[in-house]
């Protein structure tokens, strides 16, 4: 109840976060508020580092002359860094219909935007390349992962364009990118896995197994995981459209026996493929999801 | 099934409400728009039956409960048989009153009343209710009002046949009356099936009215032509043992036939035969009262030393139409002389100084004397001169012996009265001593007027047996008596003007309950007296009063308690046999009719109601008669409009209409099925249940 309470205090409430409609204030709130609680955390400043000096040949950037050298030794010296882009991070999207479930102040979508804008900020703050690719039944945008601080705003404009439709298709895209993968990446999947997790998890198995950090953030909206609806109701699929009535009192356990069989199987499926596996609700802040990026990413350094 | 407040009923719109909010909410359910349904349809398919089934239940019970509450507004009414003629038709209450009295007897109109009480039976229709009452001297229900017709056509058909007792209709007028105070119909009718004697009407004392609206049809079963003579009285003279007797027997014979009857032949029948035969001459007169001699036999022994204590026998008309009530029987008792013994304390040789000498002429001066007197003084009093004694009078005697005053006391514990009349020669002490418990009285002092000074008689107990016929002035003045302190079981039945008593009576029963544990080794039986001045000149002027005389004879009749039997009891009438238990140890009384046949008395109820005529003989000396009460056989029959006048109200009660009669009896109906109670906790029940189906019922 303590953590809790601190917690709720310390970081920022969804539904508070749902009332910035800037995407990137929303990112930067959230990182900011999650590198604020890091303060004293020996991850800070690992960086691109200085690496080594080679001789100036024509052609090399002169803003990477070491003059300093130069002045001592009247020779010119190109500084050379590790590789700024020594990260790439993919940030996958699922956006399909099924997203868009959410009576409260944030729906998945939205809740899963936040989150790709809150990763993106903050990889690109740590000078990481980062991809995104958003998919319903298709890839329906494509971002090639950079580094550059400039890059940010073309990743949040692509995520502040997604709407949530279509029926899903998760492992088409992600076959897809295991195919363009060059080297290792940092694959961030934020989906709700409701259709076909069994494939789902199994491509993403087989990206971790060519070596690939897999972080998968599997968002459920609150109502989905707590089946807390008092009135009989016409439940509506979001993907199918189908209709069906029924008293959710009545099958209320018996919907949360089934939620829990489910969400076992895609938790134990992802740890035994060393895919790391993050249960968000809409309800839970951010920051969860940030620590949970961190602890990935630092495995990859 | 009907209702009171059939427009209730519409409420029943209302339970479309439940139904329709059902079918609204089915079709317009709220909209939640879902990740994903294979969770939601992968849940069973027994809880979703289970639930739809308690949704079901859940409307059935709502649109129950909607449905049960209108019908409890509505006031449902069962209808039971019968009630749909009842509510169509006119259905009517009816109370027969059948005649069982003597003059039911006559001829065949028992057979005519049974034919026509069945056709009033059958007349009834399905609905209507009846009871049936039958009366003679009384009234007696046979059976009470009911809609259950072939039941009272039962008791119609056992019912008893006609008694002795003569008609009286008022107490089954008012009855029958009563009966349809609460009846279910506004419809009232009483049939009386009789033949109106003139009994039937009703004395002035007696007159009822029906209630307002109540019909009155009389069924006459009489008119038939009838000649017939009755004894209405027979007078049997006193009969002593060893005396006089005026030996004439009274009868009265009239003529109660419809056609008068003019002439017959009347007898007396006694043991010893058929005596003095005589004809009836009715041809001038109506009644003529003939006398027959006693006959001389019987005389004779009356006459002898062994005296019969009874003389029964019976007076008979020769035959006419109903032969019934051509016979008077009597049993005459034979009065014995009263025993009294008089102990003189005072004897002298002059008139005028001898104590007993008023007393004695009082009671032996005059021409017939029902006493037999015997007059002693003090010292030769035994205790054998008390035998066959009933009243000792103690005349002024202060000087008896402890063995005299045993044999006083004695006397009074087996019966025999006594009369103490203490004088100048009595002590108080003595006296106290000797009398003091046995008359519950003490002597305190002997009071004697100043001068000229006397006091009076006042205060005089006139519903007392002794002095009830003495109600007249007395003039006597009292120069000297005894003050006594009477005990509180005594009655004081005189009182001087000064309030002191002057005749007491000692009243043993009340001596005995007070007397504690001892009470019953106190004498009893015997009455004893106490009268405190003397009855003599000497202390007052009494014997020289008219009423001294009288007053001896009262009292000593009261004290001796001669055994006073009438001579013949009425049919109706109950006798008191409980002084022949005394002389029996049986707990039951044997007696039988002079026709043989037997009835049984038990001790618990001594009273025996005497139900037909005849000579009924017990035990000893135990001999009732019993007639016809006069009057009881008269054939003649009241026109029936005289009897309709005497009973039925003038007043009508407005007719009410049809409607209200229908609500009204629908609401008679309905009240004792209460059948809305029952719903409404029907309505009640359902509630919880729904309150508990709904709670676990998720919406």
């Amino acid at each position: 109840m303590k953590t809790e309470r601190v917690n709720r205090s310390t970081f920022i409430d969804p539904a508070i976060l749902a009332s910035l409609d800037n995407l990137e204030l929303r990112a930067r709130v959230v990182v900011e508020g999650f590198l604020a609680g890091l303060h004293k955390s020996p991850k800070r400043g690992f960086s691109v580092e200085f690496t080594d000096y080679r001789h100036y040949v024509r052609g090399d950037d002169l803003r990477h002359v070491d003059w300093k050298l130069y002045g001592r030794t009247d020779k010119l010296y190109i500084r050379q860094y590790e590789d700024e882009t020594n990260v790439r991070c993919y940030v996958v999207l699922d956006s399909s219909a099924s997203m868009a479930c959410g009576e409260q102040a944030l729906s998945k979508m939205d809740y899963a935007k936040t989150l790709a804008s809150a990763l993106a900020y903050f990889m690109i703050q740590q000078r990481d390349a980062v991809g995104l690719i958003s998919y319903d039944e298709v890839v329906n945008d494509y971002v090639p992962a950079k580094a550059r601080k400039q890059h940010l705003l073309t990743l949040l404009r692509s995520i502040h364009r997604l709407q949530a439709a279509h029926h899903t298709n998760s492992v088409k895209p992600l076959q897809e990118l295991a195919a363009s993968l060059r080297q290792r990446s940092q694959i961030v999947f934020i989906s709700d896995m409701l259709s076909d997790e069994v494939d789902t998890i199994r491509t993403l198995r087989q990206l971790r197994a060519m070596g690939n950090e897999v972080i998968v953030f599997h968002v459920l909206d609150e109502q989905e995981l707590g089946f807390s609806f008092n009135e009989s109701s016409a439940f509506v699929d979001l993907e199918t459209g189908e209709r069906y009535l029924t008293t959710p009192g009545a099958i209320r356990d018996s919907y949360l026996e089934n939620l829990q069989l489910y969400l076992d199987y895609c938790r134990t499926q992802c740890q035994r493929g060393g895919v790391d596996y993050c249960l968000l609700s809409t309800a839970n802040p951010l920051d969860r999801a940030l620590a949970a990026y961190l602890s990935s990413r630092s495995r990859l350094s | 099934m009907s209702f009171l407040a059939p427009l209730f009923l519409l409420g029943l719109l209302a339970a479309a409400i439940p139904v329709a909010i059902h079918f609204i909410r089915r079709d317009n359910p709220p909209t939640v728009m879902f990740g994903t349904l294979r969770f939601i349809k992968q849940t069973r398919r027994r809880l979703l039956m289970f639930q739809k089934l308690q949704q079901w239940l859940l409307l059935l019970l709502r649109t129950l409960l909607v449905v049960l509450l209108v019908l409890v507004f509505a006031r449902p009414l069962l209808h039971q048989s019968g009630m749909s003629q009842l509510l169509a038709g006119n259905p009517e209450s009816v109370v027969m009153l059948v005649d069982r009295s003597v003059t039911m007897q006559f001829a065949d109109r028992d057979q005519r009343l049974r034919e026509s009480l069945t056709d009033s039976i059958d007349a009834l229709s399905e609905g209507d209710e009846a009871a049936l009452i039958s009366f003679a001297q009384d009234a007696r229900l046979i059976a009470p009002l009911s809609q259950d017709i072939s039941a009272l056509r039962t008791q119609a058909n056992d019912l008893d046949a006609p008694g002795y007792h003569q008609a009286s209709l008022a107490g089954a007028m008012q009855l029958a009356d009563d009966m349809l105070a609460d009846s279910l119909h506004e419809n009232r009718r009483i049939i009386v099936f009789s033949a109106f004697p003139q009994q039937t009407l009703p004395n002035a004392n007696a007159r009822i009215q029906l209630a307002p609206g109540t019909a009155l049809e009389l069924v006459s079963l009489g008119g038939e032509e009838s000649e017939n003579l009755t004894l209405t009285d027979v007078r049997v003279p006193e009969l002593s043992a060893n005396n006089e007797n005026s030996a004439e027997i009274l009868a009265r014979v009239r003529s109660t036939g419809s056609l008068g009857r003019q002439s017959g032949q009347i007898a007396l029948v006694t043991e010893q035969g058929v005596s003095g035969t005589q004809s009836i001459d009715l041809s001038t007169r109506s009644e003529q009262v003939i006398s027959l001699a006693v006959p001389e036999t019987i005389s004779d022994a009356l006459n002898s030393d062994t005296p019969p204590s009874n003389v029964a026998g019976r007076i008979r008309l020769n035959d006419d139409d109903f032969p019934i009530d051509n016979t008077w029987y009597f049993s005459a008792q034979v009065n014995q002389p009263m025993q009294i013994l008089v102990v003189n304390g005072s004897p002298a040789e002059q008139w005028f100084d001898d104590e007993a000498h008023w007393f004695n002429l009082a009671v032996q001066g005059v021409e017939t004397t029902p006493f037999d007197l015997q007059s002693l003084s003090e010292p030769d009093f035994t205790a054998a001169d008390l035998t066959d004694q009933d009243v000792l009078v103690l005349l002024n005697t202060g000087s008896l012996n402890a063995r005299q005053i045993d044999a006083v006391r004695d006397f009074v514990s087996n019966g025999g009265a006594l009369w103490l009349v203490p004088g100048d020669r009595v002590e108080s002490q003595w006296f106290n001593a000797a009398f003091g418990d046995l008359a519950d009285v003490q002597l305190q002092r002997r009071v004697r007027m100043a001068g000229n000074d006397y006091r009076l008689m006042a205060d005089i107990n006139w519903r007392h047996p002794a002095l009830q016929y003495l109600d007249v002035d007395w003039g006597t003045q009292f120069n000297e008596y005894w003050q006594v302190e009477p005990g509180e079981s005594n009655d004081i039945l005189m009182r001087l003007d000064s309030g002191e008593p002057l005749l007491i009576e000692t009243n043993r029963m009340r001596q005995r309950a007070s007397g504690g544990e001892n009470g019953n080794d106190l004498p009893a039986d015997g009455r004893v007296m106490l009268y405190a001045s003397s009855l003599d000149q000497g202390w007052n002027n009494f014997p020289l009063q008219a009423l001294y005389v009288p007053f001896v004879h009262e009292v000593l009749t009261y004290l001796s308690d001669p055994a006073d039997a009438p001579s013949y009891h009425y049919v109706g009438d109950s006798v008191d046999l409980s002084p022949w238990f005394d002389s029996v140890t049986d707990s039951r009384l044997s007696l039988r009719w002079s026709d043989g046949e037997e009835v049984i008395v038990e001790r618990e109820s001594p009273r025996l109601p005497l139900g037909r005529p005849g000579l009924l003989s017990g035990p000893g000396q135990l001999q009732l008669a019993v007639n016809l009460r006069p009057g009881s056989t008269d054939l003649t029959s009241v026109a029936t409009d005289r009897i309709y006048d005497q009973y039925v109200n003038p007043e009508t009660e407005p007719v009410i209409s049809e409607d209200v009669r229908i609500a009204t009896l629908q609401e008679a109906l309905e009240s004792p099925q209460r059948l809305w109670w029952w719903i409404a906790l029907l309505a009640f029940i359902l509630l919880l249940a729904e309150s508990y189906i709904a709670n676990r019922t998720y919406r």
